[in-house]
């Protein structure tokens, strides 16, 4: 109590010194160890990937050096540039779907906030999957299963096993974003909805001036963490058998040419060249974050 | 408060790296599990770990057969690998890559011979035992186990492509039994009565693909020395030649190309006809209708230019064997005269030793009985026409693959795109 009067009152905040507290030196002694552990088990795999794209490495004994005529077949292939745009396509459709999905849910419990543990519970309970089960459950059910069967859907295509593939990963995680938006909805202010409300604005009005604007930074937050995450999604379109263009992730074809035509230099140009697009479009959802978080 | 907690924290993460360790170093003191590795085991018998293409039946039979002969000197232990071509060759590769030195010798599919000689996992075969490895052995096996006149594989079965028909279905079909059938033929004649021809699937489009641009004069791959850079002769007018016949095949309905239930379909009460190679007689799935099975030669793309396509297998040590010696003398006894007629009797495959095979003969279509038969091998043999040779000959199989099936897709553009896609990929790049 006193030291909070007494921080007041003073210009500057007082330096309190602790005995108990190591010197700053201690501190840096105690932490580089683990953060070159870090940057070791990060940068090794990484420098020996680059290596790799360089060299002419296949199944032969031999790796001579080729520059970067690997890369420059990565960015000339038109199977790579589809698979992108597929990858993009999934990455936007999936965070649409949950974002809109969960989001009507988490209001919906947010009024009816008995029923909130229950439906916490069964939403997390698909999360507790792992990502192959739930993304063959979806191919299953495009596939041959009860969707197959209630749309009438024709003989299995690679796109149709992609769109299960992608329903059953929707699925699977929507529980998440919804914890994380039910959250963001208990934390907006309450006082600023009753002053809405006493000054007469509808509940429409109330949802697109106090809550929507106060949610957005979980909405970006969200919308960046599963975004991502569709984004690199490896195990689901393995699922897909058939090979058809336009029907791989990135992933996917880093994946088959590094152990299906044991081709590694060029798949380890294609790793490097998925690995900085990711940072490309991590940096625009963050930069998307920052926006919302500025309104 | 604080440090208390701080106490508890640092006991509790302390015990977890102790249990984790102490885990770790329990695990790691397990003894080997399993035979597989050179050393002694069972009374100082070594095994040797023999990894080949499955077969239906007979591999089983054949490394007993050469345990027994050994007489204690070693023991031979079949591993078999995946059933699809792409796995088989990524299973291979990967496990002799993998440095573990539980693999003694490998059964090396012919198309793999100059990737795998590249990859330098198999052993040398020494120089002084060469000419006893290729003696009464077929020509066209040893080039096939040959990468620049130098011996890579020891060659242990070598095949051809035939057509099988049932019955008297040539014959209902109009088809000349006295000379070469041609691909025009065999489709307008199975489409005129209704019957199918099944294509076996495994590599199938590439060994038709194959068979019909040698046959219409080109050459598939050559310039296997190019490495990176070969020249593929899908561009050209022998390879539109072939994709007019593949369309020609599609358009008349006859079948669906290379397919996986081939034998089922042939077995079937509308099957007819079925492109697969000799050994086929002796496959379980074609044992209903053995007793109508006939054969006669690969059809052929211009009349009276036979070129069946050729398949096999061969043996080598492998380069991180415990005993190369040991395997060299197993791989001896498995193409030794009496494991080959073993080997021809339980999986039907053609032996390469000559003395085997008896001489050539003219032969005419339409051989019913099993020297007939024989005799057709031999003759498709020395007119065969062997797979394209080169160290990325599973990039050439994918480009084929991608780009000719399904038949119904083949049209007049198909050679030159395909083409494109094969020189990006064995250009080491991605398609």
């Amino acid at each position: 109590m006193s030291a909070r009067l007494a921080y007041r009152a003073s210009a500057t905040p007082p330096v309190v010194v602790d005995a108990r507290r190591p010197s700053r030196r201690l501190d840096l002694l105690l932490v580089v160890p683990g953060l070159l552990l870090l940057a070791a088990l990060v940068l090794v795999p990484l420098g020996r990937v680059v290596q790799l794209s360089l060299l002419d490495a296949s199944t032969g004994a031999s790796r001579p050096f080729v520059g970067l005529d690997n890369y420059t077949s990565v960015l000339t292939s038109s199977t790579w540039w589809t698979a992108v745009g597929t990858g993009l396509i999934i990455a936007v459709s999936v965070v649409m779907v949950q974002l809109v999905l969960a989001l009507l849910l988490a209001t919906s419990l947010w009024h009816v906030s008995v029923l909130w543990k229950p439906a916490r519970f069964l939403a997390l309970l698909p999360a507790g999957l792992l990502a192959v089960v739930g993304a063959e459950a979806g191919r299953a059910a495009v596939d041959d299963g009860f969707i197959a069967s209630w749309f009438h859907l024709g003989e299995a295509g690679a796109l149709q096993s992609l769109l299960g593939v992608v329903i059953g990963e929707t699925w699977r995680t929507t529980g998440l974003v919804l914890v994380m938006l039910h959250w963001g909805l208990t934390r907006v202010p309450r006082n600023l909805l009753d002053a809405a409300a006493a000054d007469g604005a509808s509940p429409w009005q109330r949802w697109r001036r106090v809550v929507l604007p106060s949610l957005a930074p979980v909405l970006a937050a969200a919308a960046a963490f599963r975004a991502l995450d569709a984004w690199r999604m490896l195990e689901g379109p393995l699922l897909v058998h058939e090979r058809a263009e336009g029907a791989t992730t990135p992933s996917v074809v880093v994946h088959e040419t590094a152990f299906g035509a044991l081709e590694t230099g060029a798949a380890a140009a294609a790793a490097v060249v998925l690995v900085l697009l990711t940072l490309m479009l991590a940096g625009l959802l963050l930069g998307l974050m920052k926006l919302v978080a500025r309104r | 408060m604080i440090g208390q907690g701080r106490r508890a924290a640092a006991t509790a993460a302390s015990c977890a790296l102790l249990l984790g360790l102490l885990t770790s170093c329990a695990a790691g003191s397990d003894p080997e599990s399993g035979a597989g590795s050179d050393g002694a085991s069972e009374g100082g018998t070594p095994t040797l770990r023999w990894l080949t293409p499955p077969d239906v039946a007979g591999l089983a039979a054949l490394a007993r057969e050469c345990t027994d002969a050994a007489g204690g000197e070693y023991r031979i232990e079949v591993e078999e690998l995946p059933a699809d071509r792409s796995a088989r060759r990524v299973a291979l590769i990967e496990r002799l890559r993998s440095g573990h030195d539980d693999v003694d010798l490998v059964g090396v599919e012919t198309a793999l011979t100059a990737e795998l000689d590249a990859t330098g996992l198999l052993g040398k075969l020494p120089t002084s035992r060469e000419d006893d490895l290729v003696d009464d052995r077929s020509e066209a096996a040893v080039a096939a186990s040959s990468v620049d006149d130098r011996l890579v594989t020891v060659p242990w079965w070598y095949e051809p492509q035939v057509l099988w028909f049932r019955g008297s279905a040539a014959e209902r079909a109009g088809l000349s039994t006295s000379s070469t059938v041609t691909w025009d033929d065999l489709v307008a004649g199975a489409a005129r009565t209704a019957s199918t021809v099944q294509i076996v699937d495994d590599g199938g489009m590439t060994s038709w693909v194959n068979a019909l641009v040698a046959g219409a004069g080109g050459t598939l791959l050559q310039g296997a020395g190019e490495g990176r850079d070969p020249e593929i002769g899908l561009d050209t007018s022998a390879g539109r030649r072939a994709a007019s016949i593949v369309e020609a095949f599609a358009d008349a309905g006859v079948g669906p190309g290379p397919s996986a239930d081939a034998l089922q379909q042939f077995a079937a009460p509308r099957g007819a006809f079925l492109v697969g190679p000799s050994s086929l007689a002796s496959h379980p799935d074609l044992a209903v209708i053995a007793g109508e099975l006939r054969a006669m030669p690969y059809p052929t793309t211009e009349p009276d230019q036979p070129g069946a396509p050729l398949a096999g297998v061969g043996l080598a040590p492998t380069a991180s064997s415990a005993d190369p010696d040991l395997a060299l003398d197993a791989i001896e006894c498995l193409t030794s005269p009496e494991s080959q007629k073993t080997l021809a009797r339980t999986t039907g495959h053609t032996p390469t030793r000559e003395s085997l095979l008896g001489p050539a003969e003219e032969t005419t279509a339409a051989e019913t009985t099993a020297d007939d038969r024989d005799a057709l091998v031999r003759n498709a043999l020395s007119t065969g026409v062997p797979e394209p040779v080169s160290s990325h000959v599973a990039q050439l199989w994918t480009a084929i693959d991608d780009g000719w099936a399904p038949v119904t897709a083949v049209d007049a553009d198909t050679p030159a795109e395909t083409q494109v896609a094969a020189e990006r990929l064995i250009g080491g790049g991605l398609p």
